[in-house]
């Protein structure tokens, strides 16, 4: 008898149960329904050429302005334009894109057609490196050996935008080789600015996890914290 | 009756035709907006780029706010380019077929302007995912003075 109820109750509860998860299925469903066509709806603006999601090859060769229905997949290589258009500012070549190339040593001073005045913008990359475009004739360049080696001022933004260094993290798809080129050969004068010459933090080497760190993932973020200010005077 | 009515009308419908064809073979008059880039211009440096363009037909320019617009099928993308008398109805216009795009979520869709002739193409089907289809026509077009 005692059996019967016990078994009794707990069908109950397993229907109660299910059918707690129905509604909240449902509503989950209805509400999925009405925000998808709100996403949808919704388009992203770009400036000029880019690598497209998930950058593992495919580019986007619309040198004007246009708009995609999906948001970039890794904003470390775009500039946000006070219009709200994305402007890729990453190595074009080391995310698969396929035409004329220029190679660059180091950061520089980025020419953008229509640019908001007032508004300078600058390349990050640290090392050797590709753009899709020449620099602009009388933009501060000494071209040495096929590389242009930016000699002119950076303004305050270049500092104060420093967090930009990060673009140095995006991943290159696996076939991209840089410019065979390094600081040693640097025309004379040549100075690497110091928000990105200092040199990169490496964490020390994961020591075995004790019981309180274990799967915490404290240290991964440690470590990405300490490459993020590895640029920072 | 209806078939009487219909029939009626066939005298006017061919001597529409007749007229249509005679504009095509004439060269198909488009109307144009002094001042700025015309349609008939960039037709045929398009055409002179390897596109098709005997798709592209005259539509009402009202909706776009433009004094003349053209829309068809090009290089399997929606292109519509529209003449205006000002870079200000320019600027609405332009504003106007971005707002239509954000409303349909359009996979892809460009647009650029050469004096007062705006190009906006839409990729809705994603024929052209790597965009230089699009980045194409966009460079024919501002040499299409």
């Amino acid at each position: 008898m005692r059996d019967r109820q016990e078994s009794t109750r707990e069908s109950s509860q397993s229907r109660c149960i299910s059918g707690l998860l129905t509604r909240v299925l449902t509503v989950g469903v209805v509400l999925c329904g009405l925000s998808l066509p709100a996403l949808a709806a919704k388009t992203f603006k770009y400036r000029g050429i880019h690598p497209l999601p998930p950058h593992a090859g495919e580019f986007c060769y619309i040198d004007f302005f246009h708009v995609h229905a999906h948001a970039p997949s890794d904003m470390r290589g775009y500039r946000v334009l006070p219009n709200q258009e994305h402007l890729f500012v990453g190595d074009e070549v080391a995310l698969g894109y396929q035409g004329s190339k220029y190679a660059y040593f180091g950061p520089h001073a980025l020419t953008v057609a229509d640019a908001p005045k007032g508004q300078a913008l600058y390349c990050y990359l640290r090392g050797p490196h590709f753009h899709a475009s020449a620099p602009a004739p009388g933009s501060g360049f000494l071209e040495k050996d096929g590389v242009a080696w930016y000699t002119g001022a950076f303004g305050p933004e270049f500092d104060r935008d420093r967090f930009n260094v990060w673009v140095n993290d995006v991943r290159p798809i696996a076939s991209y080789r840089p410019p065979q080129v390094d600081i040693s050969a640097a025309p004379p004068g040549y100075q690497l600015p110091a928000t990105v010459a200092a040199p990169v933090i490496h964490p020390p080497a994961p020591a075995a996890p004790g019981p309180a760190q274990k799967g915490n993932g404290k240290g991964a973020s440690a470590a990405r914290a300490s490459r993020g200010a590895g640029g920072s005077p | 009756m209806k078939r009487f009515h219909s029939l009626s009308r066939r005298p006017a419908v061919a001597l529409l035709l007749c007229a249509c064809l005679s504009a095509t073979a004439l060269g198909c008059r488009r109307p144009h907006v002094e001042g700025t880039v015309s349609v008939e211009s960039i037709l045929k440096k398009w055409d002179q780029g390897g596109f098709d363009t005997k798709a592209v037909v005259n539509i009402e320019g009202d909706l776009w706010s433009a004094g003349a617009c053209s829309r068809g099928p090009v290089g399997g993308l929606d292109v519509l380019i529209c003449e205006y008398s000002s870079d200000e109805a320019a600027g609405v216009g332009e504003k106007k077929m971005l707002a239509d795009w954000d409303e349909e979520g359009i996979p892809t869709g460009a647009v650029t302007r050469n004096t007062k002739t705006v190009l906006a193409i839409a990729d809705r089907n994603k024929a052209d995912r790597s965009g230089r289809t699009v980045a194409r026509l966009g460079k024919l077009f501002h040499t299409g003075n």
